[in-house]
């Protein structure tokens, strides 16, 4: 990029530099996530490192994508605000969703509560005390009804937070009660067992036995779906347990490998589900190191899909993503510092390319996010979108030696990780021997003891602290009296129901279960009848077992 | 510290079944504290009826699961079973991660399961000192069947064979070199030998491998049979198996009188552990107090006096005194050493 | 005599799946020379005051960050108190909103640290739990 004669002399001064003895506010410099910072980077750090314009860093819209995956960005259309709702149970939710629309969050993002997402029923005993918390509770057909009741799902693009057959089929027969066809819907499932396994613990059947359920999903969708992204490949939650940058894409692009396998093993043509993968990334502190981690996560993505699986249509290697800001950097303290925080986290966001958004409000470091808070959340994303003129051009800071640096650091260590996984033989693999989880949970520790030693501020906590401070915010009540609805709202469906009809659906979904088919249809007819959630993860259950071990534990030493 | 704590109370309580009053004996067990002695005397006739099974294995194998599984199974035979499971303590800060328990998260509420997780503590073996206490509290306390899990690594696999009385050395497919297993003396002390996790590939394979290994290790045949059994312990398949299996072999002491001559091993260790852990404690109390015989023990140190003369006096000692009364059922302490 | 070594239970109750906070801190109590016992995840509070008494902890620690707290610590003292342990200390650590953490004492539990609390503070706490309770014998 740069003439030999130039580098040269950007050499000497560099060198003359690195001599001198300077005072700096710290010893060393590092990005959160640990990466040495140098005081100031140029073009022979580039040249160091052998980037290469057209090679690596391109056009966007060119392979390998390291700019943006489409030519026009934000000029051609701007990013989906998608913002994570659910609680209460479903006519709330109902009211939020019309509410965050009407704001102008126009992507509805579903969250199901905690028993919901474990396959059991807010009758169980379990599920005490968490129905309707992080999420909706779904104990049948009717609460998705009640969930998008007023909402005509052809004319939406949702995502839902969930894997497994059924709550897409709810949504599914939902839509064709209000008269759309499966093809006609826009969406994403999360469908990513395995994140949600290392980073949430949710495990409810054996993991390749999770593995399987979402490949039926994804079978079924590229069959019937064109329009829907089956699946949303996860980083987040990883990110959120502590890893660093590089882990994050590391962690999260092996699962994508392991996916594609798994998708290709079924029988499906790389290229036919390849441009319908989607993911997504933590947007967290360090400005520029999330934004250095977008571009990498892209650039690798894009390499894998083509040189590994051998993937011809360019829309197969675009690595499309939804980006939450990272709920574990909001403080209790302070609260509406969190507002400042979620700016920042957004516009790295912005400026590393999402296809859609999801911003944290100020008070999601104590309960879930009142209408108010929320309503400021979308608006900083209109600001951002509308004031700041950071979408007049296509990835901005491209060609900024200091991002390219990085990009290519946070690259080469995801690379080592992505190979130390294969060489362990695979992502579940790597998590069935507690590898992923140790690395995890080692970098938490030594970020939280960087925290105690003072050695990283979070403000308002470890400095700049306010002695005695009792910020009245209004937070959300959750009431039980959720509990109450839901359980009577099962017992009021068991009575009306044609029990033979249950009977029956149950009984063809465990038949096709044991013959190892694809569950999606056996489930929706399951759904049709009204069968409750927990009566077709019973069924469920009954073949593949539960999942017992907890390999989470790995990672204390 | 509970109100009525005289000894008497306690072993009532024990023999009562409270939970509670058991779990803090056997925190008073690890703590070393007098009362525990003193219980432990009380019970001690009332030991014998449990059958002690050891489960042992490197990390990783899933040890904790089929553990899980196993009480399951025995459950199912109505069997009362307790479980101790230990984890090694830091040689650093001393504390421990006992994490054992997270894989039997289902077992809780089974009033006649109780677990216990135990830190090591420093102790070589790597398998906690209160191990033989708190199993003969367990047993008096009416468990029939006591699992120990140990750490499953150096010297802890061969202290569990002392004290057990059928000893489970779990494995998994592919574990590595056979011949590493050999030079661990696991293959020594198994009774029993279980190849976890076999529905991993090479499952087969590893059995085989074991068999072949067997046949060469120097147990005789005629003692016992070992066998070599497959499970998964998370889909719960080959446990009937195990659990049967686990029975033949306690039939197979019992009938051939092996279980009489194990427990006498047993005891024997254990008094001689304790003997000179006390013997020990003894010395280095009274050099506490006794500045004479301090200054014998660092003529050790100061070249003059070597170690083996040192401790010969000792025993010297012990053995005139000895011959002046003994056998009666309490023995005088040593007395302290004087200046040679 | 090594009454010192001070046993503590690290509990995970109900559905909640996040268990970085409860694994940080169990690594910093048995750096601290402590025993943790972990629970793993999925325990009822029924369970939990189970484990507390068979492994005689001298604290219980709580970890709850799905919000399900004032339902679930209830249950656990109730538990406890069926049991006569309800001399065990509970601590509770998570996502608890300010309002909820004199609400949580006034059931009874002794101290609530919410995110952002030192580990140094937790261990701390626990160790001048364990003295106090030494003192009083």
């Amino acid at each position: 990029m740069f003439d030999r004669k130039t580098l040269e002399e950007v050499r000497k001064v560099r060198e003359e530099r690195e001599k001198e003895t300077v005072r700096e506010r710290k010893e060393q410099f590092t990005t959160m996530s640990g990466i040495p910072v140098k005081r100031v980077f140029t073009p022979a750090d580039l040249a160091d490192r052998n980037i290469d314009f057209m090679k690596d860093i391109s056009f966007p819209g060119n392979y390998p994508y390291t700019r943006g995956i489409h030519p026009t960005m934000y000029r051609g259309q701007l990013w989906t605000i998608r913002q994570f709702m659910g609680f209460g149970d479903p006519r709330k939710s109902n009211e939020r969703l019309k509410y965050l629309m009407k704001s102008g969050a126009p992507g509805l993002n579903v969250a199901f509560d905690l028993p919901t997402i474990n396959g059991i029923g807010s009758d169980h005993p379990l599920a005490r005390g968490e129905i309707g918390r992080d999420g909706v509770p779904v104990n049948s057909l009717e609460d998705v009804e009640e969930l998008f009741d007023g909402i005509p799902l052809g004319e939406v693009s949702t995502s839902l937070v969930i894997a497994y057959p059924p709550i897409p089929c709810m949504y599914i027969v939902v839509a064709e009660k209000q008269g759309f066809k499966p093809h006609q819907l826009r969406g994403t499932y999360q469908n990513d067992s395995i994140c949600r396994d290392v980073a949430a613990n949710v495990r409810v059947i054996p993991r390749r036995a999770e593995l399987k359920l979402c490949v039926d999903l994804v079978e079924y969708s590229t069959k019937h779906m064109p329009l829907w992204y089956p699946i949303s490949i996860v980083g987040y939650q990883i990110r959120e347990k502590g890893c660093t940058a590089a882990q994050e894409v590391a962690f999260t692009l092996s699962d994508g490998i392991e996916f594609v396998n798994a998708f290709v093993q079924r029988g499906l043509d790389v290229d036919s589900f390849g441009p319908r993968l989607s993911f997504m990334w933590n947007a967290h502190n360090d400005f520029f190191e999330e934004i250095a981690k977008y571009r990498a996560a892209r650039r690798i993505w894009a390499r894998i899909m083509k040189e590994r699986f051998k993937a011809k249509n360019p829309r197969s290697m675009q690595l499309r993503f939804h980006t939450q800001t990272s709920g574990v950097s909001l403080t209790a303290q302070q609260p509406l510092n969190n507002i400042v925080r979620v700016a920042i986290q957004a516009l790295a966001a912005i400026l590393g390319g999402t296809q859609s958004l999801h911003t944290d409000s100020m008070d999601e470091a104590m309960s879930l996010p009142t209408e108010e808070a929320v309503k400021l959340a979308v608006r900083t994303q209109q600001i951002l979108a509308c004031e700041s003129g950071v979408t007049n051009t296509v990835d901005p800071l491209g060609g900024s030696y200091y991002v390219e640096w990085l990009t290519k650091e946070i690259e080469d260590e995801a690379l080592a990780y992505i190979e130390k996984i294969n060489e362990i033989g695979g992502v579940i693999e790597a998590v069935d021997t507690g590898y992923i989880q140790k690395e995890v949970t080692k970098a938490a520790y030594e970020y939280q003891r960087k925290v105690e030693k003072g050695e990283e501020i979070i403000v308002g906590v470890n400095d700049y602290v306010e002695d005695g401070e009792e910020r009245k915010l209004n937070l959300l009540e959750i009431d039980e009296s959720f509990e109450r609805y839901m359980c009577q709202k099962i017992e009021g469906l068991k009575a009306r129901r044609d029990p033979s009809a249950v009977e029956k659906a149950l009984d063809d979904l465990r038949k096709a279960a044991f013959r190892d088919e694809n569950l999606m249809e056996p489930t929706m007819a399951a759904v049709k009848a009204y069968a409750t959630l927990q009566e077709m993860w019973d069924v469920y259950r009954e073949r593949y077992g539960t999942f017992d071990e907890k390999t989470h534990l790995h990672g204390v030493e | 510290m509970k109100e009525n704590n005289s000894v008497e109370d306690i072993v009532k309580r024990i023999r009562a079944g409270h939970v509670r009053s058991i779990a803090k004996l056997i925190t008073l067990v690890e703590n070393h504290d007098p009362i525990a002695v003193s219980v432990i005397k009380h019970i001690y006739p009332d030991c014998g009826k449990a059958h002690l099974v050891g489960v042992t294995g490197p990390p990783g194998v899933g040890k904790s699961s089929l553990i899980a599984a196993l009480v399951r199974e025995f459950r199912k035979g109505e069997k009362s079973v307790g479980v101790l499971a230990v984890d090694p303590s830091s040689p650093f800060s001393g504390g421990a991660f006992l994490g054992d328990r997270a894989r039997m998260v289902e077992l809780s509420g089974d009033q006649d399961v109780f677990i216990r997780s135990l830190a090591s503590r420093g102790m070589a073996g790597g398998l906690s000192g209160a191990v033989n206490d708190a199993a003969d509290i367990l047993d008096v306390f009416g468990k029939e069947i006591v699992l120990i899990e140990t750490v499953g690594a150096g010297q802890s696999e061969v202290d569990i064979a002392k004290i057990a009385h059928t000893v489970l050395v779990v494995l998994m497919p592919g574990y590595g070199d056979q011949i590493q297993a050999m030079k661990a003396g696991m293959m020594e002390i198994a009774d029993i030998l279980v190849v976890n996790k076999a529905d991993k590939e090479g499952a087969d394979a590893t059995v085989t491998d074991l068999f072949f290994v067997q046949a060469l290790s120097s147990r005789k045949p005629e003692i016992w049979s070992v066998p070599v059994l497959k499970t998964s312990a998370l889909r719960g398949e080959g446990i009937g198996e195990l659990v049967e299996s686990i029975s033949n072999h306690y039939k197979f002491i019992k009938e051939r009188d092996l279980l009489t001559q194990k427990n006498r091993e047993r005891r024997t260790k254990e008094f001689l552990d304790i003997l000179t852990q006390q013997i020990r404690n003894e010395f280095m109390d009274q050099m506490k107090e006794d500045q004479k015989l301090r200054h014998w023990v660092q003529k050790i140190g100061d070249l003059e006096l070597d170690p083996y003369s040192a401790s010969e006096q000792v025993i010297a000692m012990i053995r005139e005194a000895r011959q002046r009364k003994i056998g009666e059922g309490t023995s005088p302490k040593p007395e302290a050493a004087q200046d040679s | 005599m090594d009454r010192g070594i001070i046993r503590v239970l690290v509990a995970k109750m109900g559905l909640d799946g996040h268990d970085r906070g409860s694994l940080i801190v169990t690594q910093a109590l048995k750096d601290a020379g402590m025993e943790v016992i972990y629970t793993g995840l999925k325990n009822t509070p029924e369970a939990v005051a189970d484990i507390a008494i068979q492994e005689d902890v001298d604290v219980i620690g709580i970890s709850i960050l799905s919000g399900a707290h004032l339902v679930l610590v209830p249950l656990l003292f109730e538990a406890l108190k069926r049991n006569s342990a309800e001399d065990i200390p509970v601590l509770v650590g998570g996502v608890i909103p300010p309002p909820d953490i004199p609400r949580l004492k006034g059931m009874g539990v002794k101290e609530v640290f919410p995110p952002g609390s030192s580990l140094d503070s937790i261990t701390e706490y626990i160790r001048c739990l364990k003295s106090e309770k030494g003192e009083r014998k």
